[in-house]
């Protein structure tokens, strides 16, 4: 074999392990010791493998709009999309473009994503970013995420996207948004809090009105902040990703009445392993962490390393 | 235009040491005879304090640009200030200068001059001589003069007089701005009023209502100076420092482990490049997920990244309902928001 062949096999064989190495699939860890579920299917957890291209979703009927925009809500590749999304979207949309947005965030998904649920879910984050830079548009933003909130059909993500959204849009206005839209923003957070049907909205809602409690106290007052929280760590309905946020939010804010309770449920193996986590900080927040050294051997790896770094910070 | 120039270097000075100014790019290859250090100016330039004759001799100041590729030479004479003689409004000198002080009237042949600063007498000279005295601290000075002595045709002349010297100094100022992101930045309050900063023009710099925003575009080191005055000496340097942060979209977010019942934990990695010691970046969860603390919030310092600029951050998610990992990133210098990014 000639000097030439022989170093083009070997430029052959080093692309073909770099391609290999960088799309080799990610071994699933072992899970630490807590409450036998049933095992997921495969497909449920997807890693960071090469995705196909996909049939898409069905194009609504939009406005016009520029060819970044386009792309990211009619091509049928969600790699192309997102990689859009992330590098091509104009840092201003402009009245054509902001309307697509809005449509298209406005009309929920139509369960034909399949593999790519997640895909839909970070281009609708994308393009919520997106509603949230158009500044002279602010009022127009709200609604569209209010909208988005309060379609049941848009499914628990999205609405809880949303109120991630409003939350953010709160923060980055505080100062100038107007008094109309902040008691909009508000009140959708507060009857968020009571919708327990879905894992995550109330929870949601929770960090959204802490967080505007931190950069508005003349507008919400953090009592009231602290108030929702117990409650809903009170409320026996309340889902446990709620409750990591309101345990997460009475450390933050010094609730001292939720030490029994985050006690509790820091040393209740059976519990969800990341609300031990929040209770475990709470308590390291209230500066109640005598009686956790136990929890250090915990079988629960992540449980232990939050009680040492809660121990730790205490010291 | 050359690189290597002086181009601020008077005959007379005031004050010792005297401000000097010049192009020229490698500070650190630079010297300047009389002064510890060469610092950077606004635009490419540089400024040093170059110390003079403490008797009023011309002092030669040899100034060296990279390491000696360049030589030039200035001859710089300390002038006295006659307290008989300056206005009454006062002199404004930097922190740290010295004044040569005299007390001599007009027509005075012969005779001896006190000087006191603050009451305490520094000592009395020949008319023709004078005092050094360094001015170490910021404040209100009253600095009299009094002259004893004779005119040409022997007649007695006597007067005193006070005149107040107010010193001002300011710290050195750093900047950090991510790069892009607008940031407020406003004088600070130790800065005294005759202060002028003077920023280099790649700085971008807008005002609304009265709060002034800086932004750089690129992560490097830009330069400028505070002044005593527009067109005065220097009175500090002023460093912005630009800065790039990446994580989650500009590097990579990936599951870390992922558990039978969903749940998982998320790994990416927050760049920072180059370092700047002087911001905390503060991460806010807005969705229902947890660090490996527990916790939703999380103050990243420099001390947290490696030696590459780099921290991993991991993200406990409690379910498989695709709630996002999304947070907000603030960065701080001080209590000042210089940035947010999502």
């Amino acid at each position: 074999m000639s000097k030439k062949r022989l170093i083009f096999a070997g430029v052959l064989l080093l692309l073909i392990a770099a391609v290999w190495l960088r799309f080799r699939p990610v071994p699933v860890a072992s899970a630490p010791e807590q409450t036998p579920v049933s095992p997921v299917a495969k497909s449920e957890v997807k890693t960071d493998e090469v995705l196909p291209t996909d049939d898409g979703l069905a194009p609504q009927p939009l406005p016009p709009a520029d060819q970044s925009v386009q792309t990211i809500i009619e091509s049928t590749d969600y790699n192309r999309r997102i990689q859009v999304a992330v590098n091509d979207l104009p840092a201003k949309l402009g009245t054509e473009n902001f309307a697509a947005v809005e449509t298209y965030l406005l009309t929920p998904q139509d369960g034909q994503d399949g593999d790519f649920r997640q895909h839909e879910y970070a281009l609708r984050n994308f393009m919520m970013d997106a509603l949230r830079a158009e500044t002279g548009r602010i009022p127009e933003a709200i609604s569209t995420l209010i909208d988005v909130y309060k379609n049941e059909q848009q499914g628990d993500v999205m609405r809880g996207y949303a109120l991630q959204h409003l939350c953010s849009v709160y923060l980055d206005h505080s100062q100038t948004l107007s008094t109309g839209d902040k008691q909009r923003i508000i009140e959708t957070f507060s009857a968020a809090l009571s919708d327990i049907s879905g894992e995550t909205l109330a929870g949601t809602a929770l960090v959204g009105l802490h967080e505007a409690a931190r950069a508005d106290s003349a507008t919400v007052s953090g009592s009231a902040v602290e108030t929702a929280a117990v409650k809903l760590l009170q409320n026996p309905g309340s889902g446990t990703l709620s409750k990591i946020s309101a345990f997460q939010i009475c450390g933050e804010r010094k609730v001292a009445s939720v030490a029994s309770a985050a006690r509790q449920t820091a040393m209740d193996k059976t519990a969800d392993w990341v609300l031990r986590m929040s209770a475990v900080y709470a308590l390291g927040q209230l500066g109640q962490t005598a009686g956790l050294e136990p929890l250090l051997k915990d079988s629960d790896k992540n449980v232990s390393r939050a009680v040492r770094l809660a121990l730790n910070a205490q010291r | 235009m050359a690189r290597n120039t002086i181009d601020v270097s008077p005959l007379e000075s005031r004050t010792s040491p005297v401000c000097l100014e010049g192009r020229g790019l490698f500070t650190g290859a630079m010297q300047v005879g009389g002064s510890d250090s060469v610092s950077h100016g606004a635009n490419d330039r540089w400024f040093a304090n170059a110390a003079l004759d403490a008797e009023g001799s011309l002092t030669q100041i040899g100034i060296s640009f990279e390491n000696g590729g360049r030589l030039l030479s200035r001859a710089i004479r300390w002038k006295p200030t006659n307290l008989l003689t300056e206005p009454l409004a006062g002199i404004v000198i930097r922190r740290g200068d010295a004044l040569r002080l005299t007390a001599v009237l007009p027509g005075m042949v012969s005779g001896t001059s006190e000087i006191k600063v603050g009451g305490q007498s520094l000592g009395t000279c020949s008319i023709t001589n004078a005092l050094g005295y360094r001015f170490e601290q910021d404040g209100l000075y009253s600095v009299e003069g009094s002259a004893s002595g004779l005119d040409a045709k022997g007649n007695p002349l006597s007067y005193s007089r006070s005149v107040q010297i107010r010193v001002v100094g300011a710290d050195s100022e750093t900047v950090a701005a991510q790069v892009n992101q607008w940031r407020p930045w406003s004088v600070p309050a130790t800065w005294p009023a005759e202060a002028v900063a003077e920023w280099d023009n790649r700085v971008q710099r807008q005002t609304a209502e009265g709060i002034m925003s800086l932004l750089s575009t690129v992560p490097e080191e830009r330069y400028g100076v505070i002044r005593l005055g527009e067109n005065g000496p220097v009175l500090a340097p002023v460093t912005v420092k630009g800065f790039n942060l990446w994580f989650m979209k500009n590097t990579y977010l990936h599951y870390d482990e992922i558990y039978a019942d969903g749940s998982f934990k998320a790994e990416t990695t927050m760049i920072i490049s180059p370092m700047v010691p002087e911001i905390r970046i503060n991460q806010r969860c807005r969705g229902v997920i947890a660090y490996e603390d527990g916790s939703r919030v999380r103050d990243f310092y420099l001390s947290d990244f490696n030696p590459s600029g780099e921290v991993r951050i991991i993200f406990c998610h409690s379910s498989p309902i695709a709630t996002s990992v999304c947070h907000y990133t603030d960065v701080y210098q001080g209590t000042v928001l210089i940035g947010r990014s999502y």
